[in-house]
This record gives C-alpha cells, structure tokens and sequence, in this order.
C-alpha cells in the first residue's frame, strides 16, 4: 500500500544561468514584516487608486462639457427660433441693414422709389438713435398697405391699420394731417405712431436707450422734417 | 371708492397744471360713464372708453405688448390727451390739456403721477 503521507525528498533547484541583457528573473518578495516593503506597496496602492480617480475624473468631465455644448446650441437654436417678444429682438442688428434688405427684396420695381423714399426718411431719423429703436414700419393710411418694415422683428401692422382708421372715424379727425400716438408699453417700450395725411410711422422704442424727453423733441421733429423734405422732393 | 376724494383728486389735477386742464373725466372701462371730472365732456369719454378697447385689441393683434399706464395723443392747436390706465382697479382717466399752457415734462412727470396718487388714495378709501 502506498504511503501517501510519505514524504519525499527534496531534490535541489537549479538556478538557471543568467544570460547577458536578459533580465533577472523575479525575486521572490520579502516577506510582509518588512516595513519599507510595507510602505512602498500601499503607496503603489494608493497611486493606483488616485490615478484611477482621476481617469475617471476626466471621462466625467468630459460628459459633462459635451452636454454643457450640447445644451448651449440646442439653448441657441431655440432662442433664434422664439416666437414674437421684443426681448428676442435682435437689437444689435443694424437698422440700416434691415432698410437695404426690405428694399431690394421687394419685387415689385415700380414702387421701388417710395419704399427708397420712406425708407430713406426713416433712415435719416433714426441714425443718431438707432440703439433705441425696436422696430419701424411704414404703412399707407388709405389702404393699410405696409411699405416697409424693419426685418428685427415682425408685427402684424394691418391690425393696427385697422385701429388708426377706427380713431380717425371715431374722432372725426379725417381731417387731421398730422398727429402722433404716443402709448407706454409695459416690457419697458413706447409705441410711437406718428400719422401723416398720407402715411404713417410705427416705432417700437426702447425705454432703456430713449426717454420720452428724446422722443417728442428729438424723434419726433425730426421725423416730420424728414419726411415733408422727403415728400416735396 | 371715495368720490368725494375723487373729486378732490380731479381738483389736485387742475390745479397742478395751473390753467392748462380744459376738460377731465375718470370713467370705468367698459361703460364709458364718468364718475368724476371737470368741465365734463360725456362724448368725450364713451368716445376714448372705445379708442382704449381698440388700441388694446390692436396691440394685442400685432403682438406689441400691452399698454402699461398711459398713452397720450397730440390733437390739433397744441391740444394733447393723456389717457391713464387703471388696470386693477378697471377705471381710466383722461385729460384733454393745452400744451401752450403747459409743457410735456410738467405734466407727464409732476401733474400726472400726483393725481394718480390722488386717485388711488381715493379708490382705496
């Protein structure tokens, strides 16, 4: 029967050669009473672990600026897409390039001259204040036809067409030739309408940029004066 | 509402603009029926009740934003009309007053914020 508690003899362990350039085989650590030893493995330790963190660290920095970008376009899309509010209008356009645009791009070349004319009054009004004025249009009082309005912003002036001719009914002013509406706006605007016999202004302004003060003794005459130099040209 | 201070109110008015107020009238929105004023004008009134409806149905159609407190319109021979809105409370007060008489500044800075002053510490009494 074989003894399986028997113990064999140890056979000696040869030490292979060590060949010239060729590492040394892995020493067998000291054992772990070794104090230094000790020290150095859980410094080894804890680097691993900050570098870990740190990897990670950076992923979640990472993530965390994609979405950041991510928001901010989808932020400016909507922004450029927002329905009417003046806080939306896009103040740092300039008038003058929104004059140019809404003049060539209307088709129709025979009305060219009046849009260039009206346009042009509006144009020499409003240069010095330019930073005040939210939107501009200009519109024909027999018909209610807009001739021009600034590209900043859209509004609906047909409605307000129709509001001046119900004034002019209801105060009997057909008459009238020339006259101004002035009405405080909440959202911190003036909505200043300044009527013609034939035409009349529609100006959103900025209480920020324009006082009153500004609008009736600077705006105001000066739109009249350009506009009858205007006309009688 | 204390019309007696109303009317007291309408007197502070007057007085401020020392001979420029020809006519005045606080009416609640929706009637146009005065219930206070000076050198009262009925027509006037019903007439301006409806020139505010339209202007708030306008503005709203175009998508200005709505009037705040007042709005003022330049008539024939210096003449102005100053409408201030009283939107809680559902009452205007308009004015007609001769702008040779008095300037812009005067009434839209002193006269107009003493008699809605005077107007609120009526309604409120």
């Amino acid at each position: 029967m074989w003894n399986f508690f028997k113990k064999e003899p140890k056979k000696p362990i040869k030490k292979k050669p060590v060949k010239k350039g060729q590492k040394k085989p892995a020493t067998k650590k000291k054992p772990a009473s070794d104090p230094l030893d000790i020290l150095d493995r859980t410094l080894d330790k804890k680097l691993n672990e900050i570098q870990e963190h740190k990897i990670q660290f950076d992923n979640k920095k990472q993530i965390v600026q994609k979405n950041d970008k991510e928001q901010l376009n989808s932020e400016k899309k909507t922004h450029i897409n927002k329905p009417a509010d003046i806080n939306f209008i896009q103040k740092t356009q300039k008038i003058s390039e929104d004059i140019h645009i809404s003049v060539t791009s209307k088709p129709n070349k025979t009305l060219q001259d009046n849009y260039t004319h009206f346009v042009q009054v509006l144009s020499n009004t409003i240069k010095d204040i330019e930073k005040g004025i939210l939107f501009a249009g200009v519109t024909d009082i027999r018909n209610h036809q807009v001739l021009f309005q600034t590209y900043t912003h859209r509004y609906d002036l047909s409605i307000i067409g129709n509001f001046i001719n119900q004034y002019l009914d209801l105060t009997e002013k057909q008459g009238v030739k020339e006259t101004f509406l002035l009405i405080n706006l909440t959202e911190n605007a003036f909505l200043y309408l300044q009527i013609f016999e034939q035409h009349y202004y529609t100006l959103l302004l900025d209480k920020n940029e324009l006082s009153l003060g500004h609008v009736l003794n600077i705006l105001k005459p000066e739109l009249i004066k350009n506009y009858h130099k205007t006309l009688n040209n | 509402m204390n019309v007696k201070k109303l009317k007291e109110a309408v007197n502070v008015l007057n007085e401020s603009l020392d001979g420029a107020l020809i006519s005045s009238d606080i009416w609640s929105s929706g009637t146009g029926t005065a219930i206070a004023g000076y050198n009262q004008n009925p027509q006037a009134t019903a007439l301006f009740d409806k020139v505010t409806d339209y202007m708030h149905k306008a503005l709203k159609g175009a998508g200005f934003p709505g009037i705040k407190d007042f709005y003022l319109l330049e008539m024939e021979n210096d003449m102005m009309v100053v409408v201030l809105q009283f939107k809680e409370q559902g009452y205007q007060w308009g004015m007609l007053v001769d702008g040779k008489k008095v300037n812009l500044g005067m009434l839209l800075n002193i006269s107009v914020p003493a008699a809605r002053k005077a107007f609120l510490e009526a309604y409120n009494d």
